[in-house]
């Protein structure tokens, strides 16, 4: 078990310097020059050639791109990800204040998305003629259909809009956390549906069902004890993969809801071509994508034994 | 004394437009304190036979017939009472340790929950008695915390036999249960099976198409051919005198009798020749075997036949 936790952990660490690479190519092979950007703060927007030259020199653009590079990682391993080329502001620290924003819709919406596929899934999968099972389907068909956005839109339209019950954006207690949370949770929840159903199809054929039923229990300790915990295996990669999207900030969502975390923000960094920020967003992005894989293949090892023992 | 009586059992699979017939018009009875042998082919249908006793097949199978269990047709009885009945007083080993065993829970776990669930144990008592079972089947009772997994496939089966024979059934079905092992595990696994079916006064079907495990403990042994039980007799008299033309070929077959091989196929079991659905392949068959399909013949060593060479005090070939 700790050899393949420290396994794993020695993993996560190369994946993390790759995500440094790729973000830092990505943003220096974008369109746009960030010396132009900085000139355009620093001097207004009446520019001559020779300031932008200036900055490209005074700021180190004018460097080979690993040198770029090595000194940036160096900043970076110092928590030091720069100054907003727009609002002068610390980005880690601007990251810090938005990311708890993004974490509290994230964990509401898959713990919502979790608690209606999970028993949804197990009831498609058993009963699947009966008119519930149709039900649950058809549900999670148009679950899938529907596009977020719209989804938001109508979710104000009709609680907000129409019945006054909830605000329609915004940071807030409990009542500015349900819309948002509901729209990205109902529509994870109908893929999830859809893969713990088969999941739980796969696993009932398995011979071990038979045994079961063989020693005479009765269907609810087999499906509940012995299908489940083998069906929550693919469940719960599938989960973790979703939160770590989730917690890489709903870009869609919290635009909508006006949700101050870190996807809306890093969309406001795009549209102000602010390239520190940007640039710190999508690092932060990449790390708790790979930060979270890590926490489930450890959540793995617990739920199989079979990993456990490696 | 009858423990179990099977009478006119059918098991139907329908898939698409065709249906497959694994078991047709089986009668069987097994008596108290008896081994008796189901020997056949791979796709005979002998596993379905096992299956069907435990109603442990899917919904979509079409099951008619008795299999009556101490004055109880089985096959009527609620999914209640068939629960008391599984595992309590019909126990089954199914083949194939390693898929049959749930992957993710100890097998400590999967022993002693038979004990909480059918006599509401505690934890503790169940722990106890768990030890007490794997210790006779000749498991490390220290080991209950492990997974499946950690087991090599002759202590699987172990597990399973200790699964099996948790409650100390009346009748222990056993689905190849020497399958896919070394030759001293299969001795050891098989001395083990016949030892606690007879410590218990237990009945056991085995299945299996092992002739020599068949040979060692069986009282009696049915051959099956093609969903259809072709000959039963006691295993002495099986072997020493074979009586139907498939039997015989089976028999001379096995290796240290010169490895014959059988000429043909076997029959499809959606649709089967008509007649004797060995004739095609039989070297003694007539015309009447090619249209009528033959019934149990009794012979001279009082040993039942499904073949019309049987029929009626013509010579045996």
């Amino acid at each position: 078990m700790l050899k393949y936790i420290s396994k794993r952990i020695f993993l996560v660490f190369f994946v993390i310097l790759g995500v440094t690479i790729v973000t830092f190519c990505t943003m220096h092979f974008a369109p746009g020059d960030p010396e132009e950007v900085i000139a355009i703060a620093r001097y207004g927007e009446d520019l001559t050639q020779e300031q932008i030259d200036w900055v490209k020199v005074t700021e180190g653009f004018d460097a080979p791109v690993y040198i770029q590079y090595m000194k940036w990682l160096d900043h970076v391993l110092r928590l030091d990800l720069g100054q907003s080329l727009v609002t002068s502001d610390d980005v880690l620290e601007e990251i810090t204040i938005r990311f708890p924003a993004t974490m509290l819709l994230a964990f509401s919406s898959l713990i919502i998305s979790l608690t209606i596929a999970i028993p949804a899934g197990i009831i498609v999968a058993i009963k699947k003629n009966a008119i519930i099972g149709q039900f649950f389907m058809t549900g999670s068909l148009i679950g899938v259909s529907i596009p977020n956005f719209w989804l938001g839109l109508l979710l104000i339209w009709l609680f907000a809009y129409t019945l006054h019950l909830l605000p329609s954006y915004g940071y807030g207690g409990i009542s500015h956390l349900i819309l948002p949370a509901v729209t990205l949770g109902t529509s994870m929840a109908a893929i999830t549906t859809r893969l713990t159903r088969s999941s739980m199809l796969d696993v009932l054929n398995q011979e071990y069902i038979v045994t079961a039923k063989a020693k005479g229990l009765d269907n609810r300790t087999i499906i509940l004890k012995h299908a489940l915990k083998n069906a929550m295996l693919p469940i719960i990669t599938f989960a973790g993969m979703q939160l770590g999207f989730l917690l890489g900030g709903s870009v869609i969502v919290e635009t909508i809801f006006a949700w101050p975390g870190i996807g809306k923000l890093l969309v406001d960094s795009i549209y102000a071509r602010d390239f520190s920020m940007v640039q710190g967003c999508v690092l932060i992005i990449g790390v708790t994508f790979a930060l979270t894989n890590l926490a489930v293949d450890i959540a793995y090892a617990f739920l199989d034994p079979r990993i456990r023992y490696e | 004394m009858s423990l179990l009586k099977i009478e006119g059992l059918r098991v139907f699979f329908r898939s698409g437009n065709r249906t497959v017939k694994a078991n047709n018009s089986i009668d069987l009875e097994v008596m108290n304190n008896e081994t008796i042998g189901i020997i056949g082919e791979t796709g005979c249908g002998k596993s379905i036979l096992g299956r069907a006793i435990m109603t442990l097949l899917s919904e979509n199978t079409e099951i008619s017939g008795r299999i009556i269990y101490k004055g109880e047709d089985l096959l009527s009885l609620s999914e209640n009472k068939l629960r008391d009945v599984r595992g309590k007083n019909i126990g089954i080993i199914l083949q194939n340790p390693a898929a049959a065993l749930n992957p993710v829970l100890s097998i400590g776990d999967q022993i002693s929950e038979v004990f909480r669930y059918h006599d509401k144990m505690s934890k503790q008592d169940a722990r106890i008695k768990t030890a007490g079972i794997l210790e006779m089947v000749g498991i490390d009772p220290d080991r209950m915390g492990e997974f499946p997994h950690q087991f090599s496939g002759g202590m699987k089966q172990r597990i399973m036999i200790a699964m099996g024979m948790a409650f100390s059934p009346e009748l222990l079905i056993a689905d190849e249960p020497t399958k896919g092992l070394d030759p001293e595990t299969k001795k050891s696994i098989v001395n083990l099976l016949q030892n606690l079916v007879r410590s218990k006064n237990m009945s056991m079907i085995l299945i299996t198409h092992d002739l020599d495990v068949a040979e060692k403990i069986c009282d009696r042994v049915a051959v099956m051919y093609a969903g259809e039980i072709i000959e039963l007799a006691s295993v002495n008299d099986i072997l020493a005198e074979p009586g139907h033309p498939y039997t015989q070929v089976l028999l001379s077959s096995l290796p240290k009798k010169g490895l014959r091989s059988i000429s043909g196929e076997s029959p499809s079991l959606s649709s089967p020749p008509s007649g004797c659905r060995f004739h095609p392949r039989c070297e003694y068959a007539m015309d009447i075997c090619k249209q009528v399909h033959p019934d149990m013949f009794l012979t001279d060593i009082e040993t039942e036949v499904r073949c019309f060479l049987y029929n009626g005090g013509q010579d045996k070939p």
